[in-house]
């Protein structure tokens, strides 16, 4: 059986190859970070007292992972296997950004955490999602989460209400202090999420930036949101309160 | 609803990107091929080692006059291109020729790097037009590119490549050929956003031609920070400006170029005022627009993009990906431009039927009307709008290319009639015509010039 550092590996290459979230991993001792290549999402898992920890600190291209026998070499991560009489050394080059580097990056945006606002999310809900619409918006409407998915190109929505009482795809409600205003996720980062994990939850602020907190693994992490606002530029979601995101969503609903 | 409004409405659709950090990964647009150097391999045949290295003619193009892959949409298709190099010096960042350019040589050539820019030999090309001269003003035969010559279709300099770089104001091999069309009294069009045109010698080769000359200035914004993140090897915004006041005081055809028009990019209003008050001032009172190229969105670009600090995704989906709602917004930012008093022209179908000039590249009244390819789409959408309303058959529109000259090839009119049918590329169908509307079938479809516009329904269901 392998061990959870190997799962969480195995399924950073995975969505690599799948194209859903191509990123970078970082480990040192018991915390292992994700961070895609758009820098858009940020997980850190915490390997379980009950396996080894990782010596020293490694980084790697998540598609480059080879083997659970590794080691840092000369600057470069060298994976190891064998097969009947032979054996295979993968050496690839590390990426730019180290461990500590990621984890700074991390450590500032938990210090900035005033994000009251929780919505829980089960992996079901990705069923209901149109992958190939690019943003999924999240928002609340009388405290009950709602995600609104628009199609420019036929013109039609796609709204996902909580079932009454029922927590099928939405899951439970969470904690909401108060309504939350429009905050667009890109679809492919919200559902390579569930890679991970069954059961999400999301805490908002009123920054564009979502911390995140999964039900396996110790996961944890931030996701940069996407903001309603007219500019064409790209911004750091630390930088500013979402005051010119949407304040009240407009929905054409069925008679 | 005004520009701005509609702007307003659709950022509320699609959002704009945040980052946990700025940057990002990866390299810029240009992907360039790795090829073994110095690669030699056993030969068994002749028993030695041989080098196996393939060499691009790095001292001349030898390619010559053509007729564009996209004649089955475009009115002027008949390219001449002077300059050819790995890579333009002008750097776009949009610029997706420029990374296949770069890709292909450098797939297939072992000496592409070492290329730096290479030119044609201008006497070769003269010896060629001198030939296909020779049929000027016959009815339409031979090829696609004698055809094209016959009808007197205008040159064009500057579709492959910039042929007007700082090099060719030192060795003027453009100016060269630019003289010769000036004696021959041919007409010329060229693409560029490069002022050299504006130099003395290349507006006198420009002005003498009698069969008349058109500049076309690429200019999509006057914001030089814009310009020098989207551009940053092109002359500024106001190298450009006097450019094409030079050539307006010269009797040239100035046209600005707004190409690729991009959503929350080059459209701030303060930016659009200025560039409309200033380019009015000038002379230049045509311009061109058209939408980002779907053919764009690699990538690398897409890297170039955010590594210049711009959300292409956004722009990417509101102004190309969504053929539609960027149509629209289009149609919408030209009428800032007319309101002026612009002429204004797209080879964006959607917008086709509401163009100022019959000819996308707003030169319908410069050159002579049968100086084009009316077997082309956007030219069946003009011929469908012009019969007010009436039905119009495959037959009807034939009949009318044919009376005009005939088409340039026989391939190209079985590519037309598949585009009037909406089958082959899609891009360039006749249903994306907004106003045009399917009213029968008789073994092709029947059109007809209905002023519905099926772009406002969409975008009455996602706001």
């Amino acid at each position: 059986m392998s061990s959870i550092k190997e799962s969480i590996f195995s399924h950073g290459v995975a969505l690599y190859q799948s194209g859903r979230l191509k990123s970078t991993i970082y480990a040192k001792g018991r915390s292992i970070f994700i961070f895609n290549q758009d820098k858009t999402v940020l997980l850190n898992f915490e390997i379980p007292s009950r396996e080894s920890p990782i010596n020293g600190s490694i980084s790697f291209v998540a598609n480059d992972y080879d083997s659970k026998n590794f080691e840092e070499k000369e600057g470069k991560i060298v994976f190891h296997s064998s097969e009947g009489d032979y054996k295979r050394a993968k050496s690839c080059v590390t990426p730019g950004k180290t461990f500590s580097d990621i984890k700074d990056i991390y450590q500032k945006y938990e210090d900035e955490d005033s994000h009251k606002n929780e919505i829980k999310f089960d992996k079901s809900i990705i069923s209901l999602l149109d992958e190939s619409l690019s943003h999924m918006e999240v928002f609340t409407e009388d405290k009950q989460p709602v995600v609104l998915q628009r199609d420019l190109y036929s013109g039609s929505i796609l709204r996902i209400d909580k079932k009454e009482k029922k927590g099928f795809g939405l899951g439970e409600r969470g904690d909401l202090k108060k309504d939350l205003s429009p905050i667009g996720i890109r679809t492919n980062d919200f559902i390579a999420l569930f890679s991970f994990c069954n059961t999400i939850i999301f805490r908002f602020g009123e920054k564009p930036f979502i911390f995140i907190k999964g039900d396996k693994w110790n996961m944890k992490g931030i996701v940069s949101g996407c903001v309603y606002d007219e500019m064409g530029n790209i911004s750091k979601s630390s930088d500013r309160r979402r005051e010119h995101g949407r304040k009240k969503p407009k929905i054409r609903r069925s008679k | 609803m005004n520009y701005y409004e509609l702007r307003k409405e659709l950022s509320k659709i699609i959002p704009r990107r945040t980052q946990l950090e700025l940057g990002i990964f990866g390299k810029g647009a240009v992907k360039e091929k790795g090829r073994k150097s110095n690669y030699y391999q056993f030969d068994i045949e002749k028993g030695k080692m041989l080098k196996n290295e393939r060499l691009l003619n790095t001292e001349e193009i030898n390619n010559f006059v053509e007729v564009s892959l996209r004649a089955s949409a475009c009115p002027l298709p008949l390219n001449i291109d002077t300059w050819d190099g790995l890579t333009c010096n002008y750097g776009c960042k949009y610029c997706f020729a420029n990374a296949f350019r770069a890709t292909l040589y450098t797939s297939f050539f072992d000496n592409s790097r070492s290329m730096g820019l290479r030119h044609c030999n201008p006497d070769f090309y003269k010896k060629e037009l001198d030939k296909l001269f020779y049929k000027r003003g016959e009815a339409p035969s031979g090829d696609d590119v004698q055809r094209a010559i016959c009808k007197e279709i205008p040159l064009r300099f500057g579709i492959r490549f910039e042929d007007f770089l700082p090099p060719e104001g030192r060795k003027k091999i453009s100016l060269t050929l630019l003289k010769y069309l000036a004696k021959e009294n041919y007409p010329v069009m060229i693409n560029t956003k490069s002022d050299l045109v504006s130099r003395e010698d290349y507006l006198k080769a420009l002005s003498d031609n009698k069969g008349k000359s058109a500049v076309h200035i690429t200019l999509i914004s006057s914001n030089n920070d814009i310009l020098k993140k989207l551009e940053p090897g092109a002359p500024s915004y106001e190298k450009r400006r006097e450019c094409l006041k030079k050539l307006s005081d010269a009797g040239i055809r100035p046209v600005a170029r707004i190409e690729p028009y991009m959503a929350f990019i080059n459209d701030r209003k303060e930016d659009v005022d200025k560039y409309i008050e200033e380019i009015w001032n000038t002379g230049c009172h045509h311009i061109t627009f058209d939408t980002y190229h779907v053919a764009g969105n690699t990538e690398g670009i897409k890297r170039s993009f955010y590594k210049a600090g711009f959300d292409f995704q956004r722009m990417f989906s509101l102004t190309t990906d969504s053929q539609p709602i960027g149509s629209l917004l289009l149609s919408k930012f030209m009428d800032l431009f007319r309101k002026k008093g612009f002429i204004c022209s797209t080879f964006d179908l959607g917008n086709v039927v509401t163009n100022d000039d019959f000819n996308c590249c707003c030169v319908g009244d410069w050159f002579s009307n049968s100086s084009i390819n009316h077997g082309s789409i956007v030219a069946a959408i003009r011929y469908i709008l012009d019969q007010k309303g009436e039905p119009v058959t495959w037959s009807d529109y034939n009949k009318f290319v044919e009376d005009n000259g005939g088409y340039l090839s026989e391939d190209l009119k079985k590519s037309v009639r598949e585009l009037w049918n909406c089958i082959g590329n899609r891009m360039f169908g006749m249903d994306w015509a907004s106003g045009i509307d399917p009213v029968g079938y008789d073994g092709d479809y029947i059109w007809k010039y209905s002023r519905k516009d099926y772009r406002i329904k969409i975008l009455e269901g996602i706001i």
